[in-house]
């Protein structure tokens, strides 16, 4: 978009100068339409490039491409219920520390001090975590909190950056994480259309983050290991997320480029 | 944000790509001038705000089919927004007056010159309503979203001396309508 308008023609620096006004009071969107239009356009780009790919599914047996539904063992099951309880525990003896309230960041430093040592505990607690940010980034949001629903994202991030990289985890946990992440990522998009206009950037960034994390364990993943693919297709290539964009995006209406207009 | 040809380039790549980022750089480097043009065809805030968007989910599908070809991405972002408004009108019979886009205040100037302003727009938008359609959509591409000629040319499909054409008579009428008729020595013509 370049400026050649004032070298041809009658024009002058006035009646520039008047349709630039004209423009600026009249015609630019106010903050919170760029906003709202910018958070629904991105929550459809999320969407676009969100899901694993049906086309990719349909071309290969879909054991190698669809996420794997493995059974939970009651080890995993009693290791659950006791995070969740030592969460519940540490959660009511912090009332009142409200994402982005002074006693926030003691709050979580004390849950992290007190996660079990045991490796599926441990896992299991953190999923737990996860889940807690999640919720308190919502609450947050409905209550038109933009600090508060930045600072559960912030230690959503760092919690997501951590779980993502940790390795040693049992074939089973890392498919709860994922399938956590993933379930985290629908909410949070889900988010986009209601959170307080100045979170919408730190939304963006834990929606990207946790995408990433995502691929990164679905990569790791029992099917991206030798053998686990479909015949003749190299290890790590079988369930990896394709970002084509698959059919309309949202429920707005939408046409080809070329079928609209003239 | 100011972005050049070829950071515009690189950002529809990786756009394509699945880039979310890239794709919400785009958005910010085009919507305010998208929601410009649109707002100054359909007049009504509300049908702007919800064609813009439609505009963005639309390219947002037609990525993978855009290739550059010497066609700047802005121009075809832009026919993509034109072919938006021609739809709408056609399918809504909407011609609202320019009233409804009146409903944006100047928040950061003092009363008087509110006043004086708000005279000098009134006029201003009196003026546009005197041009022919096509003259007010290269005024709209040209003035309001910043186009090169070239760009508008490719969201108006038509040459780019036929847009030069437009401008050049649609700029004569204005003038004429907004009495600087004797602004002549400013002329850079």
């Amino acid at each position: 978009m370049t400026d050649d308008r004032t070298t041809e023609g009658p024009t002058t620096d006035e009646l520039a100068r008047r349709l630039e006004a004209y423009a600026r009071a009249r015609l630019s969107p106010d903050a919170a339409t760029s906003a709202r239009m910018r958070a629904r356009v991105m929550r459809a780009v999320h969407r676009s490039v969100e899901p694993v790919a049906p086309a990719a599914a349909a071309a290969a047996p879909p054991p190698a491409i669809v996420v794997p539904i493995r059974p939970r063992g009651p080890r995993y099951a009693i290791a659950l219920v006791a995070a969740l309880l030592t969460l519940g525990l540490f959660a009511g003896a912090a009332v009142g520390a409200r994402p982005g309230g002074p006693l926030y960041e003691a709050r979580l430093a004390v849950e992290e001090a007190f996660l079990p040592t045991d490796p599926d505990a441990r896992a299991a607690a953190d999923l737990a975590r996860l889940q807690a940010r999640v919720d308190e980034a919502r609450a947050a949001a409905e209550d038109g909190d933009a600090g508060a629903v930045l600072a559960a994202l912030d230690a959503f991030q760092e919690l997501v950056d951590e779980t993502a990289s940790a390795t040693g985890l049992s074939d089973e946990h890392e498919a709860a994480l994922e399938d956590a992440l993933g379930h985290h990522l629908d909410v949070l998009t889900d988010l986009l259309a209601d959170a307080p206009d100045a979170a919408l950037p730190g939304l963006e960034r834990a929606i990207e983050r946790s995408d990433r994390a995502v691929e990164r364990i679905h990569e790791r993943g029992p099917d991206s290991k030798p053998g686990n693919g479909p015949p003749g297709e190299p290890p790590g290539q079988s369930g990896k997320p394709d970002h084509t964009p698959q059919g309309p995006p949202s429920g707005l209406p939408v046409g080809s480029a070329e079928d609209s207009g003239d | 944000m100011n972005l050049d040809d070829a950071a515009i380039e690189r950002l529809v790549d990786e756009a394509r790509a699945g880039d979310p980022w890239a794709f919400g750089r785009l958005f910010d480097h085009y919507n305010e001038p998208i929601y410009r043009y649109i707002v100054s065809r359909v007049h009504r805030p509300t049908d702007a705000e919800d064609l813009t968007q439609l505009v963005f989910v639309k390219a947002l599908e037609a990525l993978p089919r855009y290739e550059s070809r010497g066609v700047p991405f802005g121009g075809w972002l832009f026919r993509l927004a034109r072919n938006a408004v021609i739809d709408f009108v056609r399918t809504r019979h909407l011609h609202a007056g320019l009233d409804a886009a009146a409903e944006h205040a100047t928040p950061d100037t003092a009363p008087d010159d509110q006043a004086i302003d708000r005279q000098m727009l009134d006029a201003v938008a009196g003026a546009l309503t005197e041009l022919t359609d096509e003259q007010q959509e290269a005024i709209a591409l040209r003035f309001f979203a910043g186009l090169s000629a070239r760009e508008a040319a490719e969201a108006m499909g038509k040459r780019e001396g036929t847009v030069r054409g437009l401008q050049f008579r649609a700029i004569a009428a204005l003038r004429r309508r907004l009495g600087l008729d004797d602004d002549r020595p400013n002329d850079r013509t």
